[in-house]
């Protein structure tokens, strides 16, 4: 088993899962800079539920979009995760996953995971 | 009249000057700013999270009501007009309650021209369908939902050069001189930097309160700012303890907890049921309003007969219908939701659904006249940050059309006022005053105390103490809490030095304004000595119409929280 392999058998062990941000900051010369957080699972936890965990729990300078429209549609939550454009309300995470999570591409990024529209 | 702002020379914050300030990006704000702009006077548009991701119409669901009598020709404003008061127990403030019933139409008429789109039957006429207490048939569905009516709004302001848009700033302080409206002050979210704003008229259009309450079904903007600067400012409020508990509210499984099922569209239009734990049926053969549905509600909960999760049932499963028609009429009237939730794994089809009344909509707010007009000249309040259009209850599909009527309405008195009016001008000592202020946020303080951690103490007392279900003690028990909140909490608040999209700077600004609004909330509910609408009394349990058919007004007075009642206003 590779490094990453066991490293994701420990985060299914621990049911944590690992998200990746790519962080950014205007006035830091280390931006972006790339910061590990691991998130407990909870069953049916979607990449919303985990930033609004790292937030609350892990880290208040984190800067994401909360606004949560409950439908699906309004695009506030959109990010790139695994190189891809995704709304983070509905991406599901499962135990042991590992993820890099970036702005959206293709906008001013104005700090962290937050983009103007 | 004092210096102008703009007329200094000063660094620490950004300046803009305009006619109208609308505050709130939603459908009331953006159809103020629409009416202004159209006028040719120049509107800021200022918006906590950007225009179309921001406020509760964006999430609200299909559901619209006007009185066209296309469906049931019997049916009139007149009609709709009576069956809203009489849904609010009488405790809606009629002058209002008759300009929604009145040009509801017309601004339907107006939002078709802004390119949204509602369902139309093969006539050509609007669709319309039944709602809970509503006598006649009158529910249009728009296309989309809120956020086809949002991207209607925002098209149709993007036409007009006078209107600029301010996405991420959360206005913070209405300034004032002799009781007028001077401008206000802002955080500019990306920035990280306040920015003052000289204005001849405002349009406050923040919403409601509903996140005071730790269940609710809104989004986490809606922390009710505008109403509580409003106070601040002079203006009087009104009934800040009704809050509308919506029925129907996912509790389980936790990832779509807090998710609305829109009770009134899946029991008239798919023969839904409404079920207790025990799967037996406890609601009437006529559909109650969402008030009595609560009621029944809280009672098979009270007697032991909840679902696992302390709820109710919403099962469409078990309706007599054809699953395949079921899954049509699913896709006619609710697409969206219904797709929501089966990518959480849910089909409403195949299981019943675990709900539970949540907070969903204020229907105390900022006391207005049926012209939009505060307290405070040149000062207008729309939509939801407004109260007491509906009473102790709303009725469903109520609420989209209030955005437009009174959007529309305050748009225009403002542009008015600012057409009559030369700029009041404010003192930039107060500006600098208010960065001074922002910058002790960021001082480490002993025993400091995060924000958020802050809101959720607050959301906690409030869903426990001032809940659904309310009595003096546990009342009274409550403001104390909040008073030693404000007492020792509040001055240990800080926030970590990061400036630009500081989640904790926005949440810092908003838990003083929250913990204001809930002693009204909890004062409000201790004075109101019964049962009404959505205002549940376990130790006066009976409507009283003899001593309370009044409004509970609420203003600052030197400082003080001052509160007193006064007779509901009724037409003929």
């Amino acid at each position: 088993m590779d490094q990453a392999g066991r490293d994701d058998k420990l985060g299914e062990l621990r049911k944590d899962v690992e998200i990746v941000i790519r962080r950014s900051d205007p006035h830091s010369p280390e931006t972006p800079k790339d910061v590990v957080y691991a998130v407990p699972y909870r069953e049916g936890m979607t990449l919303q539920s985990a930033l609004d965990y790292i937030y609350r729990v892990l880290d208040p300078t984190i800067a994401f979009r909360p606004y949560k429209c409950g439908r699906g549609i309004c695009m506030s939550c959109v990010v790139t995760v695994k190189g891809r454009k995704r709304q983070a309300c509905s991406t599901f995470l499962e135990p042991g996953d590992h993820l890099l999570i970036e702005p959206t591409r293709g906008r001013p990024v104005i700090r962290d995971l937050v983009t103007s529209f | 009249m004092r210096a102008r702002v703009f007329e200094q020379t000063m660094s620490s914050f950004d300046t803009i000057k305009c006619d109208v300030l609308v505050i709130g990006g939603g459908g009331a704000g953006c159809r103020a700013a629409i009416e202004s702009a159209s006028r040719k006077y120049r509107v800021v548009l200022a918006s906590k999270f950007p225009v179309g991701k921001a406020g509760a119409t964006v999430v609200a669901e299909n559901f619209y009501v006007a009185p066209f009598g296309f469906a049931d020709p019997e049916d009139s404003p007149e009609h709709y007009f009576q069956d809203t008061v009489r849904g609010g127990s009488f405790l809606s403030e009629q002058p209002l309650a008759r300009r929604l019933a009145t040009e509801g139409c017309n601004r339907v008429m107006d939002l078709e021209r802004f390119g949204v789109r509602f369902k139309k039957g093969e006539d050509g006429k609007f669709f319309q369908m039944k709602a809970p207490g509503h006598s006649r048939i009158r529910g249009l569905s728009p296309v989309g939902g809120g956020l086809g009516i949002m991207r209607g709004l925002q098209r149709e302001l993007k036409k007009y050069s006078q209107a600029q848009l301010h996405d991420d700033v959360m206005i913070i302080r209405i300034l004032t001189d002799s009781n007028a409206v001077a401008g206000a002050i802002g955080l500019d979210i990306r920035k990280g930097r306040l920015i003052a704003i000289e204005s001849k008229a405002i349009v406050i259009a923040t919403g409601g309160y509903s996140t005071l309450w730790l269940h609710n079904d809104v989004p986490c903007d809606c922390t009710g700012d505008g109403i509580a600067m409003a106070y601040d400012a002079g203006a009087d409020l009104i009934d800040m303890e009704l809050v509308l508990f919506y029925p129907t509210v996912m509790i389980h499984p936790p990832s779509v907890h807090g998710v609305l099922v829109p009770s009134g569209i899946l029991l008239e239009q798919v023969d839904a049921h409404l079920l207790n734990g025990r799967f037996e049926k406890f609601l009437p053969e006529k559909i109650p309003t969402r008030d009595v549905m609560n009621s029944l509600i809280y009672r098979e909960i009270a007697n032991g007969n909840a679902t696992p999760h302390g709820g109710v049932f919403l099962d469409v499963s078990r309706s007599p219908l054809p699953k395949e028609e079921l899954r049509n009429r699913l896709m006619f009237h609710l697409p969206e939701k219904y797709a929501y939730l089966l990518k959480y794994g849910i089909d409403m089809i195949q299981e019943p659904l675990e709900v539970a009344p949540m907070a969903h909509y204020t229907l105390g707010g900022i006391m207005i006249d049926s012209e939009c007009r505060t307290r405070v000249f040149g000062l207008y309040v729309a939509g939801e940050a407004e109260g007491n259009v509906h009473g102790a209850n709303r009725l469903g599909g109520n609420a989209l059309p209030e955005t437009q009527v009174f959007g529309a309405k305050a748009g225009e008195m403002a542009t008015q006022w600012a057409r009559e009016h030369d700029y009041v001008g404010f003192d930039p000592q107060e500006v600098e005053d208010e960065v001074k202020r922002m910058e002790s946020l960021f001082e480490l303080k002993t025993d400091s105390i995060n924000p958020t951690v802050l809101k959720k103490k607050l959301q906690s007392i409030m869903w426990s103490q001032v809940g659904p279900e309310r009595a003096e003690s546990t009342l009274k028990e409550a403001i104390e809490l909040l008073s030693r909140m404000k007492e020792q909490d509040l001055p240990r608040m800080a926030i970590p030095p990061t400036r630009e999209f500081s989640l904790q700077w926005l949440e810092a600004l908003e838990v003083p304004k929250m913990l204001d609004l809930s002693e009204m909330v909890a004062k409000a509910a201790l004075l109101r000595e019964e049962t009404r609408g959505h205002h549940f009394r376990s130790d006066f349990p009976s409507r009283e119409d003899e001593t309370w058919l009044k409004h509970i007004i609420i203003r600052k007075e030197r400082g003080e929280m001052k509160l007193w009642t006064k007779p509901v206003e009724t037409i003929s």
